[in-house]
C-alpha cells in the first residue's frame, strides 16, 4: 500500500466519516439515551465483557450504517465516470481496491478502538474483573465493521445506483433486527434458527453479566465475516462479469464453513464465563471473581448478618453468604438455598447498601429470601420486601424499610407498620414460630407467601 | 526537476513506429465496425486525427489506449502487440490517455488527482512528486494545484486531464478532443505544449478543429467511416483543396475535397 495514496484516500474517501460515525453514534446512544446499558451491574462500563457485549450489540445500528457508507464510496467510480481512464492504467485494480479498503478499515478500527478506550478507561477505574476473554468479542465486532464497509463498496460498485446505499442500509437494518436475540430468557434466545441468527454480527443486550460468547461462535462468525469481506473486495476489484460472478464464491464458502462451526443451540452460544463465575471468599462470605471488588464491603456486614441469623434460626440458619450465579429467565424465581444466603448485586437493596443497612438487607434476604426477583429490570414485589423488612426488624429490634429497590420506602413502611405492631404484640415464642413459618414459606415460594404468615399480612 | 534515467529510457528502441496498425478492425456495440481495415504507421511527432463525427476517431483512440480490444488485424504499440489478451502492464505505463469524456474524482485536489493517476500508471514512487509538479506546471495550473477538482472551470478540468495524461512521460500520448472547453488563449498555450511534447513523443490528437491541426501538428491523419482517407503534412492537406471546395481556409478546403473525393461525407449538413 502506497502511503501517499493512502493519505489521499484518507482525506477524500468516506474513510474519515466512517471512522467518526462509529464512536460518535455509539457514545451518543450510550450517554444520551437512557437504557439498560446505564444500569448499575449491567452497565457498559462496569465489566470488560459487558463493555465488549454492549458495544457489539450496537452493531444492530452501526453495521447497516457502515454498509451504506461503504456503498456510497463504491459509487465513486461510476459517479465520476472514471471507468474509461482507470481501464487504461497499468496498475491492477486490486491495488486500488486494497488501498481504499485498507484506509477505511483503518479508520473503522480506530473509531471502534476509541469507543473501547472511552469505555475501558471507566472499566479500569471501576475495579472490574481483569481478563482478556472479552477481546475476541470486540475483535469480531471490528471485523464486522470492516466487512460491512468492504461489502458495501463492492456492492455499490457492482450496482451503481443512487438507491443502492439507502436500500442496502435498510435491508441490513431489517436483517440485524429480524435476527435479534431476546435477552429475557436465562440464555438469550432468538426467534429464528440459532445458526442463522449468528450470521448477524450484533449480539444480545447484557442481562446476565456472567454470560459470554463461546469460542465456536467467534470462529464461525469470523469465517462468515471474512467471506463477506472477501466477496466485497472481489466485487470492488472485479473488472469483468466473470470476476463478479466468481466474487460470490468466498461468501458462499464462508457461510457454509460458518454454519458448520456455529452452534445450533443458544446454550452453546451464550455460556457462563467459568473463570469469572469462580467464587472468591472472605471467611463465610463468597462472591464471584467478577465482583471481587465488592467482597471487602460485603464481608463485615455479611459475617455479622450470619451471626445474627444463627441466633434467630438456630441450627436451621444459613451458614454462608454466596453470590447467586444461577441463570434464570426474566421474572423467574431466583435460585433458593437452605444453607446459604444468596445475594444478587443487581438487587438494589443489597447492591447499593453499605454497613448497617447492608446487614439489615442480608438479614431480610436470609430470613425471607425474595421470591419475586429484584434487579435493574425487575421490580420485585411489595409483599416480599415488607416480609424482609419485618423479619430483619424482628432481629434488630426496629423497623426500617430497605432502600434501593423499586418499592418506595414510605409505602413499605405504610404497609409494614400495622403488621409489625400486631406481630410485636404476640408472645415471643409465637413470634419465633411465625418467623420460622416466614422462612419456610419464602424458601418454598408457594401459593402462601412469606408475608401471609404474619398477623394481618395476608394479601388484601 | 530532473528524473532518474531508467534502463528503459536508455535501451535502444526495437521498433520503427510507435504505432503500427495493419488491417485493424474494431467492433463497437453489436456489429458495427467503427474501425474497418485501417493501415496506419505513426512515429514521433504530433499527429492530428481529423474526421467527421462518427468517423471512428474515438474508437481508434480507445483501441490505441488498450481500452478496447481489436476485433481483427494487428496493432503494435511501441513494438508490442496490443491485440491479444493480457494486461499490457508494461505497455500501459508508457501510454498517456485523455478520454473524450474525462471523468475525475471531484473531491480530490488537482495535485492529489494527478498524483493518484501517477500511482495508477506505476510511476516510480520516488519520481511521483516531481512528475506531478512538472505536469501541473506544464498545463499552467501550478497556482490551482491545491484546489478541489469540483471548483475548477471546464477548461481547467481539461487541462488537469492533459496533466494526468503526461504525468508518466508517455512514449505514446493519446488526446481525444483535448481543446474542448479551452478558450483561445489557452488553446495557443496548448498548441505550444503539443509542439514541445511532439519532439520526443508520438502524440495523437483527435480534433474537429482544423486550425488546431495547422498550428500544432506535424502530420495529419484524415479518417472517415473507419478507414484512412489521407495521411500527410498539413501543407499536403491544404494542397488537396481548390477554390471550388467548401471552407474558409486552405486546410478546410483540403479537408472537404478529400472527404468529398472519398464519397464519405454523407449525412452531414
Amino acid at each position: 500500500m502506497n502511503g501517499r495514496v493512502a493519505r489521499i484516500e484518507l482525506r477524500r474517501s468516506v474513510a474519515p466519516w466512517a471512522g467518526a460515525l462509529v464512536p460518535v453514534f455509539a457514545l451518543a446512544l450510550l450517554y444520551l439515551i437512557p437504557g439498560p446499558w446505564a444500569w448499575d451491574t449491567v452497565r457498559w462500563t462496569e465489566q470488560w465483557t459487558s463493555l465488549a457485549m454492549w458495544t457489539r450489540s450496537l452493531l444492530v445500528f452501526l453495521w447497516p450504517l457502515v454498509l451504506g457508507l461503504g456503498a456510497l464510496q463504491g459509487l465513486r467510480d461510476h459517479r465520476s465516470a472514471m471507468g474509461e481512464l482507470l481501464t487504461s492504467t497499468p496498475r491492477p485494480a486490486w491495488h486500488r481496491a486494497a488501498t481504499l479498503a485498507g484506509t477505511i478499515a483503518l479508520t473503522l478500527v480506530a473509531g471502534f478502538a476509541l469507543l473501547l478506550v472511552v469505555g475501558g478507561a471507566q472499566v479500569l477505574a471501576g475495579g472490574a474483573y481483569q481478563h482478556l476473554g472479552w477481546l475476541p468479542i470486540s475483535l469480531v465486532a471490528a471485523l464486522a465493521l470492516i466487512a460491512a464497509a468492504v461489502l458495501g463498496m463492492g456492492l455499490g460498485r457492482t450496482l451503481p445506483s443512487p438507491l443502492t446505499p439507502p436500500a442496502l442500509t435498510v435491508a441490513a437494518f431489517v436483517f440485524t433486527n429480524l435476527l435479534r436475540t431476546a435477552e429475557g430468557p436465562a440464555i438469550p434466545s432468538p426467534a429464528a434458527p440459532n445458526r442463522l441468527v449468528l450470521l448477524s454480527p450484533a449480539v444480545s443486550q447484557v442481562r446476565e453479566v456472567l454470560l459470554t460468547l463461546s469460542a465456536p461462535v467467534h470462529l464461525g462468525q469470523t469465517l462468515w465475516l471474512l467471506g463477506l469481506a472477501a466477496t466485497g473486495f472481489a466485487l470492488l476489484a472485479a473488472a469483468t462479469r466473470r470476476g463478479r460472478l466468481l466474487a460470490v464464491a468466498p461468501v458462499l464458502a464462508g457461510s457454509v464453513l460458518a454454519l458448520l462451526v456455529l452452534p445450533s443451540d443458544p446454550r452453546r452460544t451464550y455460556v457462563v464465563d467459568t473463570a469469572a463465575a469462580a467464587m472468591v471468599c472472605e471467611g463465610r462470605v463468597c462472591v464471584t471473581k467478577l465482583h471481587e471488588a465488592r467482597l471487602h464491603d460485603l464481608a463485615g456486614p455479611g459475617e455479622k448478618a450470619l451471626r445474627l441469623l444463627h441466633g434467630a434460626l438456630g441450627a436451621r440458619a444459613p451458614v454462608e453468604i454466596r453470590e447467586s450465579t444461577g441463570l434464570r429467565d426474566l421474572l423467574d424465581t431466583p435460585e433458593r438455598s437452605r444453607t446459604a444466603v444468596l445475594v444478587d448485586f443487581g438487587d438494589g437493596a443489597i447492591g447499593k447498601a453499605k454497613g448497617e443497612e447492608l446487614t439489615r438487607a442480608l438479614l431480610g434476604q436470609g430470613l425471607a429470601p425474595a421470591c419475586a426477583p429484584r434487579s435493574e429490570r425487575e421490580g420485585g414485589s411489595m409483599s416480599d420486601i415488607v416480609a424482609q423488612d419485618i423479619a430483619a426488624a424482628w432481629v434488630l429490634g426496629d423497623l426500617k424499610p430497605l432502600p434501593g429497590t423499586a418499592q418506595d420506602p414510605d409505602r413499605q413502611t405504610a404497609r409494614a407498620l400495622p403488621v409489625w405492631k400486631r406481630f410485636r404484640a404476640l408472645p415471643p415464642a409465637e413470634q419465633r414460630a411465625r418467623i420460622d413459618a416466614v422462612h419456610e414459606a419464602a424458601l418454598a415460594c408457594g401459593d402462601s407467601g412469606a408475608l401471609d404468615q404474619l398477623p394481618g399480612g395476608a394479601s388484601r | 526537476m530532473t528524473r532518474a534515467v531508467s534502463a528503459a529510457d536508455l535501451a535502444p528502441t526495437t521498433y520503427a513506429w510507435q504505432i503500427r496498425a495493419t488491417g485493424l478492425k474494431v467492433r463497437v456495440g453489436g456489429n458495427r465496425m467503427a474501425v474497418d481495415g485501417l493501415d496506419l504507421s505513426l512515429g514521433t511527432g504530433v499527429h492530428g486525427l481529423l474526421g467527421p463525427n462518427g468517423a471512428g476517431k474515438t474508437t481508434l483512440i480507445r483501441a490505441l489506449a488498450t481500452v478496447v480490444r481489436p476485433t481483427a488485424g494487428s496493432l503494435e504499440l511501441l513494438g508490442e502487440s496490443a491485440g491479444g489478451r493480457g494486461e499490457h502492464r508494461a505497455l500501459r505505463r508508457r501510454i498517456g490517455y485523455l478520454p473524450q469524456e474525462f471523468g475525475y474524482y471531484k473531491r480530490f485536489t488537482v495535485r492529489e488527482f494527478v498524483e493518484y493517476m501517477a500511482w495508477l500508471k506505476e510511476v516510480p514512487k520516488a519520481d511521483v512528486p516531481g512528475a506531478v509538479q512538472r505536469a501541473v506546471e506544464r498545463v499552467g495550473l501550478a497556482d490551482r494545484a491545491d484546489d478541489r477538482m469540483k471548483a475548477l472551470s471546464g477548461g481547467m478540468v481539461r487541462r488537469v486531464g492533459i496533466a494526468q495524461a503526461i504525468v508518466n512521460d508517455p512514449a505514446v500520448l493519446l488526446l481525444d478532443e483535448p481543446t474542448v472547453g479551452l478558450d483561445p488563449a489557452q488553446r495557443l498555450r496548448f498548441r505550444e505544449l503539443l509542439q514541445e511534447l511532439g519532439r520526443d513523443t508520438c502524440v495523437v490528437v483527435s480534433t474537429h478543429l482544423v486550425e488546431d491541426v495547422a498550428a500544432a501538428c506535424t502530420d495529419v491523419v484524415l479518417f472517415a467511416e473507419g478507414r484512412l482517407v489521407f495521411q500527410g503534412t498539413p501543407d499536403e492537406l491544404a494542397a488537396a483543396g481548390g477554390p471550388e471546395h467548401v471552407g474558409d481556409s486552405p486546410l478546410e478546403r483540403g479537408y472537404s475535397a478529400l472527404l468529398a473525393g472519398s464519397g464519405r461525407e454523407r449525412g452531414s449538413w
